[in-house]
């Protein structure tokens, strides 16, 4: 039984784009799928299908269970979802009150939610961040509260949009090293190909629409021609090998 | 460039002021300027032992008065402004008065005098009370203390929203005022008033398509209808005794000085 | 998928996420209604307070995209925060007044055009019109209803309901034309650019 599923996935938005145009794949336990393509590719909007937001064609199932027979609440639990821009993800006045809100809202009494709080704050080494206001915090602190926010509801799949996006090397590092200790399922959106060559084992490459390749991430990340064709460069790691 | 100065600046300095639970401040505030507002026109002078204990709270806050100051620059247009409409408006009357054959155009004079006194020394005295709340309280404790005062969840929930995204937004608003301007110097009033109004609508745009994004994340992470409270200790016994005193003094100063 | 809130009925996706938006949005109009009367100030200096009616912008532009009781809560939080926390407007005379003025404004602009589906043009000027009659009636209110200790501390031009009302309008005209040029642009970049503008239909 695999973790997720997604079959034949197609998605239009109201103004008539057309973002997904049959999107298929799957991912297992253990697994890391890192989501690449170019601006525009739909890498988000799979991302929002994911744990129900949105809903388009075809079938999203996690655990082989179409994700619209998940009760909401056990859905977004189980597929924890960090977005691009940890500022929109931090919107509670402090970091443990941020990290707080998805066990509260699971149901948890206040104080077992102010325990896993703090205890997924020190595991991504942000425990002296709890009583600061999030949007004070440098970059890299932001992406370790976001993705203690989500950790906090114990999901069995992380879904991370561009981890590393204008963070300092130093910041990058520590975030790629966070994100290769984490033992969930991950599925990582990124334009860092890098990343995904230290994070991931595989990689799928999301263009127009739909999944244009997927298969072991130094294999894939090695054909230069198949990169060019969706908008996509071999990292200079694997450029010289 | 702006909310950080708003909000947070000082929170993090440990004066007994700062110390005091915003569960506290809050309401001794609330009461505060409510006194002061209701001070009337005939009882001016109760205003200076308002600015007294104003004042006191401001040294014991440790709050740096050239900020303090700086707040009060705000409202110098408006007292100015005021003071112009209070002094001149009653003199036409005072004229006409004059011109009837009446007496009592001085003692009108004097009593608009009074008028602006007692509005320019109220707005000063106010803006000051919350300068030392919002300055002495972490955005996230004055959202704890409208929680503790069961204000609407609504209203607290807003707030909340409001001031946590005030730097962000205000970070986001400088970036694109430095942008307009590092592309060279806009001179006459037309130009610079459609920098302004592209600036404005597109912080606007930008805030509004945020909050959406904000809102994704909130559903992603179980939101379903209500913000869970802050996380809180309970009130010090001895803070609350205090809280309590200080709104007996006030109240009583008021009554005493109407009374009187 | 559907999932039951304390109150035990079922909401769906849809419903959540727009009971979060009006929240977020709301929270973000509060914070926008603060900072751009202080830009206003920076860049137009002195007056533009009351000639443009800067923080009108963000309350009549939220009051378009979220339930009327949202947009009221948005109105009456708006002055009272960026009074706390910039002084402006002061708490003396004018804070009690723009209250109940940017509450209505904002809860006229929600029924005109998210009830009543009015376009957003003729919403605008209509919401405008509402809010300067609201004024109308509140100094009229505040002159008949406050005790006369308190009525002497309001400023004379305050004391007659009709003559201040036209006063401020005539002062406000650039701004009640900015706004009418300015908010329906921001709601239709907004509505066009939502993310999940209609789903769930």
């Amino acid at each position: 039984m695999s973790l997720l599923r997604v079959d034949d996935l197609h998605f239009r938005y109201p103004d008539g784009t057309a973002a997904l145009t049959g999107v298929t794949f799957s991912l297992d336990h253990g697994d890391s799928l890192g989501l690449v393509g170019r601006n525009g590719a739909g890498k988000s909007t799979l991302l929002l299908h994911l744990n129900g937001i949105l809903h388009g064609t075809g079938a999203v199932r996690v655990h082989d269970q179409p994700v619209e027979q998940w009760p909401a609440g056990e859905l977004r639990a189980t597929v924890g979802l960090v977005f691009e821009d940890p500022a929109d993800q931090l919107f509670m006045p402090t970091v443990l009150d941020d990290v707080c809100f998805g066990p509260l809202n699971a149901g948890l009494s206040a104080d077992e939610a102010r325990r896993r709080a703090l205890e997924v704050l020190h595991s991504v080494g942000a425990a002296d961040l709890a009583d600061r206001a999030p949007h004070h915090l440098s970059a890299g602190q932001m992406r370790r509260v976001a993705l203690a926010g989500v950790l906090a509801m114990e999901p069995e799949l992380l879904v991370i949009d561009e981890p590393v996006m204008a963070l300092d090397p130093e910041g990058r590092e520590s975030v790629i090293e966070l994100l290769r200790d984490l033992p969930q399922a991950k599925i990582i959106a990124t334009h860092d190909l890098e990343l995904v060559l230290e994070v991931c084992n595989r990689v799928a490459i999301l263009d127009g629409g739909r999944i244009q390749a997927q298969g072991p991430a130094r294999d894939l990340l090695a054909d230069d021609t198949l990169l060019r064709n969706h908008g996509l460069r071999v990292p200079a790691s694997l450029r010289f090998v | 460039m702006l909310g950080h100065e708003l909000l947070d600046e000082w929170s993090h300095l440990r004066s007994p002021l700062h110390r005091t639970d915003a569960r506290v401040k809050l309401p001794c505030a609330l009461v505060l300027v409510v006194a002061i507002v209701m001070v009337p026109v005939s009882s001016n002078w109760l205003l200076m032992p308002f600015a007294a204990l104003i004042f006191a709270l401001a040294v014991a806050s440790g709050l740096p008065g050239r900020w303090i100051l700086k707040r009060l620059l705000v409202i110098v247009p408006f007292l100015a402004i005021s003071g112009l409409l209070v002094a001149l408006l009653p003199q036409a009357e005072a004229s006409a008065v004059h011109h009837a054959g009446g007496v009592g155009g001085r003692q009108l004079v004097r009593h608009a005098l009074a008028v602006w006194l007692s509005v320019g020394g109220k707005c000063v005295l106010t803006l000051v009370a919350a300068t030392l709340l919002t300055g002495t309280s972490s955005s996230a404790d004055l959202v704890r203390a409208a929680q503790a005062l069961r204000m609407p969840h609504t209203l607290t929930a807003l707030t909340g929203l409001a001031m946590t995204y005030l730097g962000v937004l205000s970070d986001e608003v400088a970036r694109m005022i430095t942008a307009s301007r590092s592309r060279g110097r806009v001179s006459g009033l037309r130009r610079r008033a459609g920098v302004l109004c592209s600036v404005v609508v597109t912080a606007i745009v930008r805030g509004f398509e945020r909050a959406e994004r904000v809102a994704l994340a909130m559903v992603s992470r179980g939101y379903d209808g209500r913000i869970p409270d802050l996380t809180r200790e309970p009130v010090p016994h001895a803070q609350i005794a205090g809280g309590v005193c200080f709104v007996i003094c006030t109240c009583a100063l008021y009554w005493a000085g109407v009374g009187l | 998928m559907s999932t039951r809130n304390p109150e035990g009925s079922q909401t769906t996706v849809a419903e959540q996420f727009e009971r979060a938006r009006e929240l977020t949005v709301g929270g973000l109009a509060i914070a926008l209604g603060v900072l751009v009367p202080i830009v206003f100030h920076a860049i137009g200096g002195g007056r533009a307070g009351s000639t443009f009616l800067p923080m009108y912008l963000p309350v009549l532009a939220c009051g378009m995209l979220v339930s009327p009781g949202i947009a009221a809560a948005v109105g009456l939080i708006t002055p009272a925060l960026s009074s706390a926390l910039t002084g402006m407007p002061p708490v003396l005379p004018v804070l009690p007044l723009m209250v109940v003025e940017l509450a209505a404004l904002g809860a006229l602009a929600s029924l005109l055009h998210r009830r009543l589906k009015l376009h957003v043009i003729p919403a605008t000027a209509v919401a405008l019109l509402g809010e300067r009659v609201v004024m109308g009636i509140a100094v009229a209110l505040a002159v008949g209803l406050l005790p006369a200790d308190l009525l002497e501390a309001l400023p004379p031009p305050m004391r007659q309901p009709l003559p201040y009302v036209i006063g401020a309008t005539v002062t406000a005209l650039p701004g009640l034309a900015l706004q009418l040029v300015v908010v329906p642009v921001i709601v239709a970049a907004v509505e066009r650019t939502s993310l999940l503008q209609g789903r769930g239909s």
